[in-house]
């Protein structure tokens, strides 16, 4: 497999992580433990291709022969309109095994059979004490670590469970068949890509294990692609990989979306079955222009790395909460039920991830819900917006190159804003007891947009005020004309 | 009232109007040293105190029972006939056994002796080996214990206190409840440790593919 001998240098020198192949730890018959010899020798095929990027990282999807089985359960849930027997369950269950709830219990504040509407939400601040959300009956022996950077503030160190994670797949498997596309494995493409654009990211190739299929079928190949031109090798390489493979399925976010479009504007072939969009809003021109290109259906799906998957949009009219042990809950700013109908907080109970069971979690996005025959719909939902900041030169950066960088430096938050004539501020709150520089995370923002930049530093973090961490804002594009 | 200390949910009944924690507490230290003596027959003393206290003679099955309970070899570590002694100490003075909550739990325990040997058995099952002897008299956290104990078993409330307070302050002075939580915190801390390690390790660093964005 190509992967060390050609590597791209780091673009800053925190990011060491993102060094080729710097955070592998097992083989590949320990990534994929079902997968067979020509199973492992289809992922090297697409791993080794002359056209494809310096892989920055490999990794599997850690399953079993008994998670399969799991899995299969998995695809045949579904989604109640009332409150699910399993609430209750999980209610009971966390008041004995989770240290928050436990601790909850033994000071009298609830108890195992306390309704859901009477316990306190919890929040994303609350889980910086990831322990304490971590049932204490589960081995950890299988535990991931997830890490949820992104648009949005400082990261969480988020248990995955390679089941949970998988999961993920079963759901995408369902939702591209519910939105009426035709996803069976084809050996000659990828079965799916996953896309970013960013200057460091993890890439690698993986065998889909958990894909839905008929008995003695191989499994699908998957990718985590960057489109970032830096991480290939050759001009052209990054449209003859991404021709060759084909991908049935894009599954990515915004901001790559329009950089694949780009593409395809300047000639990239692609067939995509469908494109699944996460992590930001999916502006209605995208999807039009999805629709336009390639003539596929487009599924938004809303989720966050903590909870996993909530709710998708096919049509693009409203997101339906998916079938999976997630029940969701809209709240208004004192943490009362607002009305159906009715914008409020979307708070989630959901119970997939066994290291990470949650109740009553606000998730800071917004949204109104209806009940329809589709099921539980969160319509308008909102607070997902990607932030782009304008560097000197006039090129845009996404703030998740940002995140990365102030999480670098170990800055436990910050405000980045631009305002109209870009000039750059940041304010910077660093981790308690911890000896960090936030002028050195300066600095390199500086460099990044090649702009001066003005640090302010604080300590105190309700200075951000409350909620999921809205941490960027550039109103560059207010006085200057968009690209 | 019949949880056990340990137990993490919480008791919210008692009548109100039990006797005042003061008076049960200022009589524990002025509680006679004899009833520390292994001498002392600490069953004929429970027999004595259910006459006096509404004539009841207690059959001699159940003095057979709370004899080898107090006496035999079971009672080595656990030292239950001490604390046995205090119950009978603290039920003979008429601000106990006289208060206006008491009468309305004995009614429900087939009299004032059947509520006060319901006490004579759970102090033995809820404090016995907590601590040494001569603590639940000379300090003051462990007589506010038993004292506590004393009411909750007998299904009564301290005079003036409302259920959540006594039973918060309960918590608060119970050994058994104390050293439970201590025992719930270090798990929950060796617990914590061990997700740090198992978080930290590169084998979970190396995740897994993912297939969505978040």
């Amino acid at each position: 497999m190509r992967t060390t001998e050609e590597s791209t240098p780091v673009p800053d020198p925190a990011l060491g992580e993102y060094a080729a192949m710097g955070s592998v730890a097992l083989t590949d018959t320990e990534r994929w433990p079902t997968l067979d010899a020509d199973g492992l020798a289809r992922v090297d095929a697409w791993r080794a291709r002359p056209d494809a990027p310096v892989w920055v990282h490999a990794t599997g999807d850690r399953l079993e022969t008994a998670d399969l089985a799991v899995l299969e359960q998995v695809a045949r849930l579904r989604q109640e309109p009332t409150e699910p027997a399993w609430v209750a369950e999980l209610v009971a269950r966390v008041h004995a095994t989770v240290p928050r709830w436990r601790r909850a219990a033994r000071e009298g504040r609830s108890g195992p059979t306390t309704p859901l509407g009477d316990l306190p939400t919890t929040s994303r601040a609350d889980l910086a004490d990831v322990a304490a959300h971590v049932p204490l009956d589960v081995p950890l022996d299988r535990v991931l670590e997830g890490s949820s950077s992104g648009h949005t503030g400082a990261a969480l160190n988020v248990p995955l469970h390679p089941v949970s994670v998988a999961a993920d797949l079963v759901l995408l498997q369902h939702l591209v068949a519910s939105a009426g596309a035709d996803w069976r494995a084809d050996p000659a493409r990828l079965g799916l890509v996953n896309l970013v654009d960013q200057r460091a990211s993890f890439t690698y190739v993986s065998a889909m294990t958990a894909f839905g299929r008929p008995a003695g079928s191989p499994a699908p190949v998957m990718a985590r692609v960057n489109l970032n031109r830096s991480v290939w090798r050759a001009d052209g390489d990054r449209e003859r990989y991404l021709t060759a493979a084909d991908p049935q399925v894009i599954s990515t976010s915004t901001l790559p979306l329009l950089r694949l479009l780009d593409l395809a504007r300047d000639g990239l072939d692609l067939h995509p079955v469908a494109v699944v969009n996460g992590a930001t809003d999916l502006p209605p021109a995208v999807r039009d222009a999805v629709r336009a290109t390639w003539g596929c259906p487009v599924i938004d799906l809303y989720g966050l790395r903590e909870t996993g998957p909530i709710a998708a949009s096919i049509d693009g009219d409203g997101h339906v909460v998916v079938p999976r042990r997630v029940w969701v809950e809209v709240l208004d700013d004192q943490g009362r039920p607002v009305p159906d109908g009715h914008r409020g907080e979307v708070v989630v109970t959901v119970d997939e991830n066994p290291y990470l069971p949650l109740l009553r979690y606000r998730t800071g996005d917004t949204a109104a819900l209806v009940r329809d025959h589709r099921g539980t719909v969160l319509v308008g939902l909102e607070g997902r917006a990607p932030v782009r900041f304008l560097a000197a030169d006039g090129s845009w950066h996404s703030s998740i190159d940002a995140t990365q960088v102030l999480q670098a430096y170990g800055l436990a938050g910050w405000e980045l804003l631009q305002d109209a004539h870009g000039t750059v501020r940041l304010t910077a709150l660093p981790l308690a007891g911890v000896p960090v520089d936030p002028t050195a995370a300066g600095d390199a923002i500086g460099r990044w947009l090649d702009r001066p930049v003005r640090v302010d530093v604080v300590t105190d973090p309700s200075a951000f005020g409350t909620g999921k961490p809205r941490r960027f804002r550039s109103d560059a594009a207010l006085g200057q004309e968009d690209r | 009232m019949d949880r056990r200390p340990d137990d993490l949910e919480r008791a919210r009944a008692g009548h109100g109007d039990g006797p005042p924690l003061a008076a049960l507490v200022h009589r524990l230290a002025l509680a006679p040293p004899d009833l520390f003596e292994p001498s002392v027959s600490v069953s004929a003393l429970v027999a004595d105190v259910a006459v006096s206290l509404d004539g009841t003679v207690l059959d001699r099955k159940v003095l057979r029972a709370l004899d080898a309970d107090l006496t035999g070899p079971a009672d080595q570590a656990l030292h239950r006939a001490p604390l046995v002694g205090l119950v009978c100490w603290l039920v003979l003075d008429p601000a106990v056994h006289g208060a206006p909550g008491v009468a309305a739990a004995a009614a429900g325990a087939g009299g004032r002796s059947g509520w006060f040997l319901r006490i004579v058995d759970g102090v033995q099952r809820v404090l016995a080996g907590q601590r040494p002897d001569r603590e639940w008299v000379q300090d003051e956290v462990a007589r506010e214990e038993l004292a506590r104990a004393v009411c909750r078993l007998g299904g009564v409330l301290p005079a003036g206190e409302r259920a959540e307070t006594a039973d918060d302050r309960w918590l608060a002075v119970s050994s058994a409840y104390q050293r439970k939580v201590a025992q719930s915190m270090a798990v929950e801390v060796a617990r914590a440790e061990e997700l740090a390690r198992a978080l930290a390790a590169q084998r979970a660093k190396e995740a897994a593919a993912q297939y969505a964005n978040y």
